[in-house]
Order: C-alpha cells, then sequence, then structure tokens
C-alpha cells in the first residue's frame, strides 16, 4: 500500500472533527430551546401581563406587577425568609452528609457499593410519600410526640410540623442523598497518603481534617451545596405539606397565586425572581470553584 | 516452630541496651499474604541505617509501622525501650518522607514545608526562617510560592525532602527520597543528607533499592528479601561478607559458577580447580561467586603467586565510563564477568583476545548450592 492510498479521500460530505461540534450539539440545544428557553420566555412574557380580578389576564407590556413585588412587604419577606430557610437546610444537610460521605468512601470496596446503593434507595419513593413519613413521625399524634407524652416528658404535644422545624427536617432528609453523592463525586483528590502525612507531621485528627481533608473536598462541598440549595428553594410538596400552610416559601407561593389565585402575572414574576436567585447561586459557585482551583 | 524456646525467641533480637529505635519480631500480614516477617532491627541513637532490598520486599510496609500509619500484626516497635504501637502517628515525632511525595496539593511548597512546624507552634519568625533555609538546602528557594503540580517530579521529591527534615524529627524515615533525582543532584542530596543527619544527630531509617546509596550513605545496611531480613551489618560486613547468596547477588554484581567442595578449601569447577579461604562448613555441591572487578586480568603465562587463575578469551567489551565490563569465556563455555577500571595503568582488552584472570581466595565465596 503506497502513501497515496492510504489518505483519506476528500469527499465533500467527510467533516473534520472542529465542523462535527455543532452538528452534535445540536439535538441537545434543540431539546433545551423546547423545554427551557421556551417555557422560560413564555414565562417572562406572562410576567409582562396584567391580572385582571377574577383570573383574567390582560396582554400588555408593563413592569407593574414586578413593581408591586418589590415594593410589598410580604413578597420581599419571602424572598428572605426562602434564602434564609434554604441557606440552613443547605449547611445542615451538609454536616449531616459528610461524615457519611466519608465513612462511604473510606469503606472497604466491596461494602462500598452496597452503602450507596442504601444512600440511593430513598429516592426510589416518591418525595410525596417520604413527606407524608414526617407527617407521621412528627405530627401531633406522630412517634415523637407520642413518646414524649408517654415519658410525660411534656403534657401537650411539641409542635414538629407545620412550621419551620418540620420544613426544614423534611427537607434535609430528602436532600441529604443529593448531597452525599456530590460529596462522593468530589473526594476523588483525597489521596488516604496526605491525611498521612499530615499526621505524621504531627497533625492531630480535627487538624487534620480542617487543614487538610476539608480543602481538598471543597470541590464536592462546593457541587453539593449548590445542588441542595436550588433543589430546596424550588422544592413546594414538602414545604407545602409540612408547612401546613403557615410557612411561606417562594415556590410555595407561585402554586398559591397560579392554582389557587390564578394570578399568572404574579406566579410568573415571582418564577423569575426564583431564577435570579439560582442565577446568583451559580455564580456564587463558581467563584468558589475558582478561587479553590 | 514448636522447638523454639523463649531464650532462642529472644536471642535473634537485636540488643535491647543502646538502641534508640527497636524492631522486635515486626510482622505484618494482609490476608495471607506475608509482607513482612519476624524483622528484628536495632537502630543506635544518631546512627543511619539502610532498609535495602527489591522492590516488593516489605521496606515501606516496615517504615509505615514505625511511623504509626499501619499497625503490626504482631511483634514490637521501642524507642528508647518505650513500646509505642498504642502511640498515635502524630504523637510520634518522627519524620517521614514519602515514596510518592505526599505534598498537598492545595497549599504552596512553603506551607507544605511550613506545616510541620505549624503543628509545633513555632513562632512565625523563627518558623519562616527555618522554612527559608529547608528549601535553601534542597536549592528550591526560589520556589516557595509555587503550588507542588507546578513542579517536575525532583522537585516535588526535594518538597517532600525538606518538609520532613524541617522539623528535626527525632527520628528520621526517608522511602526512597532521591529516586526520582539526576545524578548529581543526587550526590549533592546525599551529602546534605547525611550532614544534617550526623550534625543533629538524628536516627534515620533510609529505604532505598539502590545498593550505590546505600553503602556509601549508611552506617550500617539491612537487607530484605520477601519481608524477612537476611542480613544487617556495615557496608563492608554486606559487601565482603555477604550472608546468603541473595545478599551476594543483590549488593553488587557477581559472578555465580555451581561447583563441588573436594576438602575444606579446595573447589572444582568443571574440572578446575580453585582454592578458597571464605568455606564456612560447607561441603558437596556449592555456588562459588566472585565479584568482577576483583578479578585481575593479565597476558598469559605471568606467575600466579598462589591465587585462582583461569584462560578464557574476551567475547564482550563494554565500556561504562568509570569501568570495562567484560565477558570472558573460559575454554569449557563458562562464562565470567569482569571489571577493570578505565584509564590509569590498566591495560584494555578486546574482543577475542586470550586472557588469563586471577583472584585472591580470600574472594572466593562459597555458599551451599541448595540456597
Ligand atoms: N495494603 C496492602 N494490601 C495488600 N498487600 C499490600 C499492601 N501494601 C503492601 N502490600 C504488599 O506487601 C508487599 C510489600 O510492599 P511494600 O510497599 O512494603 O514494598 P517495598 O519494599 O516498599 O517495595 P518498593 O521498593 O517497590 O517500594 C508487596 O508485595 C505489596 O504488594
Ligand atoms: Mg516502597
Amino acid at each position: 500500500m503506497n502513501a497515496a492510498q492510504a489518505e483519506p479521500a476528500r469527499s465533500p460530505f467527510r467533516l473534520n472533527g472542529r465542523q462535527l461540534v455543532p452538528i452534535l450539539i445540536l439535538p441537545i440545544l434543540l431539546v433545551n430551546a423546547i423545554s427551557f428557553l421556551w417555557p422560560t420566555f413564555s414565562l417572562l412574557r406572562m410576567s409582562l401581563n396584567e391580572p385582571v380580578a377574577g383570573g383574567a389576564i390582560r396582554e400588555t407590556l408593563t413592569l407593574q406587577t414586578y413593581i408591586d413585588v418589590m415594593t410589598d412587604g410580604f413578597y420581599l419577606e419571602l424572598v428572605w425568609n426562602s434564602i434564609y430557610l434554604c441557606s440552613i437546610i443547605t449547611i445542615v444537610t451538609l454536616i449531616l452528609s459528610y461524615p457519611i460521605a466519608l465513612f462511604i468512601h473510606r469503606a472497604d470496596p466491596k461494602w462500598r457499593s452496597i452503602l450507596t446503593l442504601m444512600v440511593i434507595s430513598p429516592l426510589l419513593v416518591s418525595a410525596v410519600v417520604r413527606t407524608y413519613g414526617w407527617v407521621i413521625i412528627l405530627g401531633d399524634q406522630g412517634l415523637i410526640n407520642a413518646f414524649l407524652m408517654s415519658t410525660g416528658l411534656v403534657e401537650r404535644p411539641a409542635r414538629l410540623i407545620f412550621n419551620n422545624f418540620g420544613v426544614v427536617v423534611g427537607l434535609i432528609e430528602i436532600l441529604m442523598p443529593y448531597m452525599i453523592l456530590s460529596l462522593m463525586a468530589g473526594f476523588g483528590r483525597l489521596d488516604p497518603r496526605l491525611e498521612e502525612a499530615a499526621q505524621s507531621l504531627g497533625a492531630k485528627r480535627f487538624t487534620t481534617l480542617r487543614r487538610v481533608t476539608i480543602p481538598l473536598t471543597a470541590p464536592g462541598i462546593a457541587l453539593g451545596c449548590l445542588l441542595v440549595f436550588v433543589l430546596s428553594i424550588s422544592s413546594f410538596v414538602t414545604p407545602k405539606l409540612l408547612g401546613g400552610g403557615r410557612v411561606f416559601l417562594l415556590a410555595t407561593e407561585i402554586y398559591d397565586q397560579s392554582i389557587v389565585l390564578l394570578n399568572w402575572p404574579l406566579a410568573a414574576s415571582l418564577s423569575m425572581l426564583v431564577l435570579v436567585i439560582f442565577g446568583a447561586a451559580l455564580v456564587v459557585y463558581s467563584r468558589i470553584v475558582k478561587a479553590l482551583d | 516452630m514448636l522447638a523454639t524456646s523463649p531464650v532462642a525467641t529472644q536471642a535473634p533480637g537485636a540488643e535491647e541496651g543502646d538502641a534508640h529505635l527497636l524492631l522486635d519480631h515486626l510482622q505484618k500480614s494482609f490476608g495471607d499474604f506475608q509482607a513482612v516477617e519476624d524483622l528484628n532491627v536495632s537502630v543506635r541513637r544518631g546512627e543511619l541505617i539502610a532498609l535495602l532490598g527489591p522492590s516488593g520486599c516489605g521496606k515501606t510496609t516496615t517504615l509505615r509501622m514505625i511511623a504509626g500509619l499501619s499497625s503490626a500484626t504482631s511483634g514490637r516497635i521501642l524507642v528508647d525501650g518505650r513500646e509505642i504501637q498504642s502511640l498515635p502517628a502524630h504523637d510520634r515525632d518522627m519524620g517521614l518522607v514519602f515514596q510518592s511525595y505526599a505534598l498537598f496539593p492545595h497549599m504552596s511548597v512553603e506551607r507544605n514545608v511550613a506545616f510541620g512546624l505549624e503543628m509545633r507552634g513555632i513562632a512565625r519568625d523563627q518558623l519562616k526562617a527555618r522554612v527559608a533555609k529547608a528549601l535553601e538546602l534542597v536549592q528550591l528557594g526560589h520556589l516557595a510560592q509555587r503550588r507542588p503540580r507546578e513542579l517536575s517530579g525532583g522537585q516535588q521529591q526535594r518538597v517532600a525532602l525538606a518538609r520532613a527534615l524541617v522539623i528535626e524529627p527525632s527520628i528520621l524515615l526517608l522511602d526512597e527520597p532521591l529516586s526520582n533525582l539526576d545524578a548529581k543532584l543526587r550526590d549533592q542530596m546525599r551529602v546534605e543528607i547525611r550532614d544534617i543527619q550526623q550534625r543533629l544527630g538524628i536516627t534515620s531509617v533510609f529505604v532505598t533499592h539502590d545498593q550505590v546509596e546505600a553503602l556509601s550513605m549508611c552506617d550500617r545496611i539491612a537487607v530484605m528479601d520477601k519481608g524477612r531480613l537476611a542480613q544487617i551489618g556495615t557496608p563492608q560486613d554486606i559487601y565482603e561478607r555477604p550472608a546468603t547468596p541473595f545478599v551476594a547477588e543483590f549488593v553488587g554484581r557477581i559472578n555465580k559458577l555451581p561447583g563441588q567442595m573436594r576438602d575444606n578449601s579446595t573447589i572444582t569447577v568443571a574440572e578446575r580447580t580453585f582454592k578458597t579461604t571464605r568455606n564456612v562448613g560447607e561441603s558437596g555441591d556449592v555456588t562459588m561467586m566472585i565479584r568482577p572487578h576483583r578479578i585481575e586480568m593479565v597476558k598469559r603465562g605471568t606467575p600466579s603467586d598462589g591465587r585462582n587463575v583461569a584462560h578464557g578469551t574476551i567475547a564482550r567489551a563494554t565500556y561504562v565510563g568509570d569501568i570495562l565490563e567484560y565477558s570472558v569465556e573460559l575454554t569449557d563455555g563458562v562464562t565470567l564477568a569482569v571489571e577493570t577500571a578505565t584509564g590509569g595503568h590498566s591495560r584494555t582488552f578486546s574482543h577475542g583476545d586470550e586472557v588469563e584472570l586471577r583472584w585472591s581466595p580470600d574472594d572466593t565465596i562459597v555458599f551451599g548450592a541448595q540456597a
């Protein structure tokens, strides 16, 4: 075989790698456009319409709904309450998940897959079912109160649901698998030799954790926190059920406005607000990741 | 095993008296696999001892047990006569240079080296000075602000060395700390390590599979083979009086010829007879060993003055800088390796030259054949 034959024949249908990229990306671009960009655009459009009493909508282009949201103390409180609760949820989920993820990461390989499966298994059960589970546990006649009453520690049932506490507990449990999986994904850089090196240089256990283990796993921590924050701020079934109409969050308010009060423009502008919060969280995340590198 | 009396178990264990670091019947198994078996080594205060052995013989495993990073399956580790197995790694005051360096990737070179001093609560200005000095020592002062991944392998290795040296530990454990350096830098670092080690009197265990390193730097050498101690002694002991064929072959090159003992000092190898003064009670089938550079090569017919003599033809001559390596084929097909220094007065031979080989009965080492 000579050199000329070895050379692939140039046909007009043959594309080089660079030309191939847009073609390969096209399907996902299409899916994204149809399932994300178009609905987002529709929401944006809807938020600029004017609500009319009785659930009707008048098509115009006005920023009035946004102005109402920004000037009404109730909605601002809603935003802060959401960010505040979801931050707490994120931090507590991280603290609870970190030791579990570390334990699984260090476990014998044959145990590791079983443990990972156990972490994932709650995801097989719908969040609604798991939330009702928490109602059974935390409710006035629930497991915990029944126990507390039987021991005589309390006379009347303690309020464990239909308040912030119930929502936080429920969401933490529901979001922990995501946090644990993100953390484990980020543990790749964690070489046990490095922790040993720290110890041989005189670092006690906690110092090793603080100076070596946590910094090395920071990318996983950042990822897990982003994911849990975003999932918690957009989740609505659990806050709805465990909040019992007394916990006001963005997601539940959007639901109420769109389904109950039929004020679609308001629901749409609140949705845009959530999108802005997502954007802000993403910016913070990418800043952190960049700083870590 | 059953026959071993308590006295006998104590006997091979190193003398406890003046030992700074003592490994007593140390044993480590991973499942069924014995990585370290019945290891007895006593290291005196301020001594630099080499742990020499082929890959996988258990050197790193031994160091990790000393450092407290893995626990012994059985046996004891003593420092100044006190057992330290229950002491956690961070309380052992030992500096360890990892074979894989184990530098902290999220810290600069400077922070890496400072880490151990910070753990000891050294004041800031003193800490800075000591870190700078340690980095100077390994010739990396100019790279203090770099991250480890921005360094070459050899530079990383020197950071690892500086990080362990800077804390001036009472015991220094070095796991092939020079394996990735070029010949010149390696020579310099050998001198530096030896210098610091002696100046501060740090008891050191130096793992290597480079025999030149072990012979040139260390007070004593412990040769390990498949998890067991094959021999421990001074470089001269190990090189001149190897205890086993394994040690003889592992430390330096050596010729190996099968033969029979005729009497206590005469060996026959394929109808030739050679004299030896090195036979310790072997008889029957034996292996005769001679170091290539202990063989003198002369033109035929020179008087032999009582030394062993063999005739042969040069089959191959290889120039390797300091020395010339010859392969000499004896008349009956046996091949011997011979080394001579290049330059100076020694004359050189080339392919096909007929030569006479001579060596002293003192250099004729004999081991039983089964070993
Ligand atoms: N955690 C482990 N589990 C199972 N076997 C191990 C483990 N660590 C080491 N070994 C085995 O123990 C033996 C000794 O290993 P070790 O690392 O001590 O060798 P070494 O003498 O340091 O070799 P090298 O010169 O290649 O570094 C090897 O056969 C190795 O495969
Ligand atoms: Mg090793």
